[in-house]
């Protein structure tokens, strides 16, 4: 079937099978790979996507799901080629390792930084529940995402 | 600022299944649904009547005379653990291939699966071949007889633990021109080469292995495993590019997980905590087929289970043992945090027993002066280090909280030394070690050894990914070595660029950067005591909803010798606590009574999430600079290391009942 999404403000169609995964087209069909798998059921968050608005894991749905709605991917979270608020304190706190998970915290962390009210340690700790660091300990993604909430 | 970071956040990294090439054939393996059994029928794809080779090990000598079976490529007769490959499947659509794998016939006449290591040593031999389930049995030490006042008596275990990087194991191989080109997420590019050019029988100069950015590995990225020999093969045969990228099920049922660990020790002492012997055995359950690290590994427990302290007597018998599971691997730590729980975990009995305080029976069993081990195992006095660590996380006010506290020490695998390559190209100096880096933050030591030694600013050097093509030979990134050995190498591999450039009169770093130098190193270097780095844990635990127990503050003291980056060590050691805490809780790789993992999903696997993360007290201190010449220790596994003694003990210390089993038992809470 003919699946059109709109992500990252451009339109990609393509004749794909009903049972495509979205992050599977926003990868291959669309070509963006700084959406991850990580696990495919939903428990690592490195697939995690701004649907509408609102952040959601797109190893669990399907491409065909999204129609009709604005996709923002990691590469869309900011002005060409460039990092947002989140992006960048992450970076300069050097709080990620391998990388991997970028898309994830990037996702989370911009939402919560956007969309929650009175900010503090265990709110961050909640709403990034959902997403998996394998490196860290996530101590400095705790407090980086925190620091740049408050200051939002 | 890092580029390499700044480059993940903007979504353009280069992981495995980033990489693709047109015509690029997906690969699927069609594993085992038994853990035990003979396999009556395969029918469909690539089977082991097509594909019949053997993985190997390194250490060929060592496996002579031994008991020692090497996991075939594919299954030939009969199958061995849930989850072992039976026929591959390949498609030019990812989705198709899934489809066909499913069209696979398999049909088994199932066996009794052997399970624990009790089973194993009980059971008849799972290789019809050998005598005995027994791979392989060590003594380390010498047999003594103490009369000793105090003999206390305890059975301890580690349950085995899956390594779960975020990213899964992956591989692209393509054969091309005659050359067979591999990229793949790995820690060593080295034994990759090395793996595929034994067991297919190539020229080395017909193979390079290249490294794309690896999300993380903690041990699971550092052997050859089946797959790769498929995809490599299958890419010979087809002329075409081949891509396997693992799904999580499948690295829980067939990626090689760590510990799987078990202690029968008996502690010997006076009246007044002396500690005067420690005998006992190691068993390791190696899962079904055996390699070199795996099988040794009861022997590389008991050679270092003296930890810092002084004790005179040591005998220990180490076996390592067949069950019907996926073949063991390393896992963070590998060794060491076995070790270190199975002693410190025996210290808190016998202080326990003289109703003593834990750390004074410490302080009291620490050398004065160097003291070798009966193990062989040399270690430098550390009294002054711990002491000064117990002030500085003011133990009076932990103690008021319940803590539990560890000593340790983290030995570095230096064995084999470590390569490094310099090379100036287009205005910049681009980087290559022979320990492949999965961004633990290599470059961070990296950018400070060549601006310490060629004055070139950090922003001007690039730490390149592995390949074997541009540094033709290097071990790899493991067992907390990097720092120390590629440092080492990287070190000495500037000098010598630093001579060439005085030389050639060059005296600006932007005439050396417009030069085209450069420069390799290989190090080959041996331990010395003053690698080995000294660590103090504690940890304050809570029981969470009346229920749960948790660990809400952790506090670490840890020697990393001199500092060469200390964001990238504070992340490496909050990583690994939170790691070793989340081993105590509920992180383990079980089994069903049919040989089947419980867990099929990541969350399921019982790892940390955020909410689990507790409060972090790190303190990074330097007891003396290490041989090396830049001074570093190792710090990787630090965390792994010291917090599962120290979370145990906070924990039975809130609920009064012993701890000698991870993950602990929540029935200990009833």
């Amino acid at each position: 079937m003919k699946i059109k999404l709109n992500i990252n403000g451009t339109d990609y169609e393509s004749e794909e099978e009903p049972r495509m995964l979205l992050v599977d087209f926003i990868r291959d069909v669309a070509g963006l790979k700084g959406t991850h798998v990580g696990c495919e059921t939903g428990s690592c968050g490195a697939c995690m996507v701004l649907l509408d608005g609102m952040p959601v894991k797109s190893c669990l749905m399907l491409a065909v799901q999204a129609e009709g709605k604005k996709i923002i991917t990691i590469e869309g979270l900011s002005e060409k080629n460039g990092l947002n608020k989140v992006q960048k304190a992450l970076s300069e706190k050097k709080a990620l390792q391998c990388g991997f998970c970028a898309a994830g915290f990037s996702i989370i962390g911009t939402w919560i930084s956007e969309n929650e009210k009175n900010i503090d340690d265990k709110k961050v700790k909640e709403g990034l529940a959902g997403v998996v660091c394998r490196c860290s300990g996530y101590d400095t993604i705790i407090k980086t995402i925190t620091e740049v909430a408050k200051n939002e | 600022m890092s580029e390499r970071t700044e480059k993940f956040l903007k979504g353009k990294g280069n992981f495995i299944d980033d990489i693709t090439f047109p015509d690029m054939l997906y690969l699927e393996i069609v594993r085992s649904r038994k853990a035990h059994a003979k396999l009556l029928k395969v029918k469909g794809g690539l089977t082991a009547d097509n594909l019949d080779l053997t993985l190997i090990s390194t250490g060929e000598s060592y496996r002579k005379g031994k008991n020692y079976e090497v996991e075939p490529v594919l299954a030939k007769e009969k199958v061995l653990y849930y989850g072992q490959p039976v026929s591959a499947v390949y498609d030019k659509d990812r989705y198709k291939a899934k489809d066909l794998a499913e069209t696979v016939e398999i049909s088994y006449e199932e066996l009794k699966p052997v399970l624990t290591i009790e089973d194993s040593l009980s059971s008849k031999p799972i290789h019809d071949s050998k005598k005995d389930n027994i791979v392989s049995s060590f003594e380390v030490g010498k047999k003594f007889s103490l009369g000793s006042k105090i003999k206390l008596s305890d059975e301890l275990f580690m349950e085995r633990v899956l390594p779960n990087p975020l990213e899964t194991r992956g591989i692209v191989a393509f054969y091309n021109s005659g050359k067979l080109n591999v990229w793949i997420s790995t820690q060593s590019v080295y034994s990759i080469k090395n793996g595929l050019t034994r067991i297919l029988g190539l020229n080395p100069e017909d193979i390079n292995v290249y490294q794309s950015d690896t999300g993380g590995a903690f041990g699971s990225k550092s052997a050859v495993y089946p797959e790769y020999v498929i995809a490599s093969y299958l890419s010979i045969k087809t002329k075409k590019p081949i891509k396997w990228i693992e799904s999580r099920e499948e690295h829980i049922s067939s990626t090689r997980p760590g510990r799987g660990a078990k202690a029968q020790l008996k502690i010997y002492g006076d009246e007044k905590g002396k500690i005067e012997g420690i005998e006992g055995k190691i068993l390791v359950d190696v899962g079904a087929f055996a390699d070199d690290l795996s099988s040794t590994s009861p022997s590389w427990i008991g050679y270092q289970i003296t930890g810092p302290y002084m004790i005179e007597n040591v005998f220990i018998e180490g076996y390592s043992v067949y069950t019907n599971k996926a073949p063991l691997g390393p896992y963070r730590g590998a060794g060491r945090p076995e070790a270190t729980f199975f002693i410190e975990r025996m210290i808190d009995l016998y202080a326990d027993y003289l109703g003593l305080d834990p750390v004074d029976v410490r302080l009291k069993n620490l050398p004065e002066k160097l003291f070798e081990s009966p193990t062989g195992l040399k270690v430098l006095p550390s009294k002054a280090f711990f002491e000064e660590g117990i002030k500085k996380l003011n133990y009076a006010e932990l103690k008021k909280n319940k803590a539990g506290v560890s000593f340790g020490i983290l030995i570095p695998a230096v064995y084999g030394g470590e390569s490094a390559k310099i090379k100036i190209e287009s205005g910049a100096v681009k980087v290559w070690l022979g320990g492949n880096a999965h961004w633990q933050r290599h470059e961070l030591f990296v950018k400070r050894i060549i601006k310490e030694v060629l004055g070139i600013p950090e922003d001007k050097v690039i730490l390149m990914n592995g390949n074997t093509s541009e540094l033709e030979k290097g071990i790899g990134t493991w067992g907390s070595r990097s720092a120390i050995t590629a440092g080492y190498a990287l070190y000495k591999a500037a000098l010598a660029l630093k001579e060439k450039v005085e030389k050639m009169g060059l005296k600006e770093p932007q005439q050396v950067l417009s030069s085209e130098l450069s420069s390799e190193y290989y190090e080959n270097m041996q331990l010395d005591p003053s690698m080995i780095s000294f660590l103090l844990t504690a940890a304050i635990a809570e029981i969470d909803e009346g229920i749960k127990p948790a660990i809400k503050e952790i506090l670490a003291y840890y020697d990393v010798g001199e500092p060469l980056s200390s964001e990238a060590i504070y992340g490496q050691i909050t990583g690994g606590l939170l790691m070793g805490i989340q081993e105590v809780l509920t992180e383990a790789l079980k089994y069903d009574e049919k040989g089947k993992p419980v867990a099929e999903t990541l969350s399921a696997t019982g790892i940390a999430y955020s909410i689990n993360a507790p409060k972090y007290d790190v303190q990074i201190t330097s007891f003396g600079r290490s041989s090396a010449p830049h001074g570093a220790k190792g710090v990787g596994e630090a965390g792994t290391v010291g917090a599962p003694p120290a979370s145990a003990r906070a924990i039975e210390n809130l609920i009064k009942k012993r701890i000698n089993s991870l993950p602990i038992n929540l029935d200990l809470l009833a």
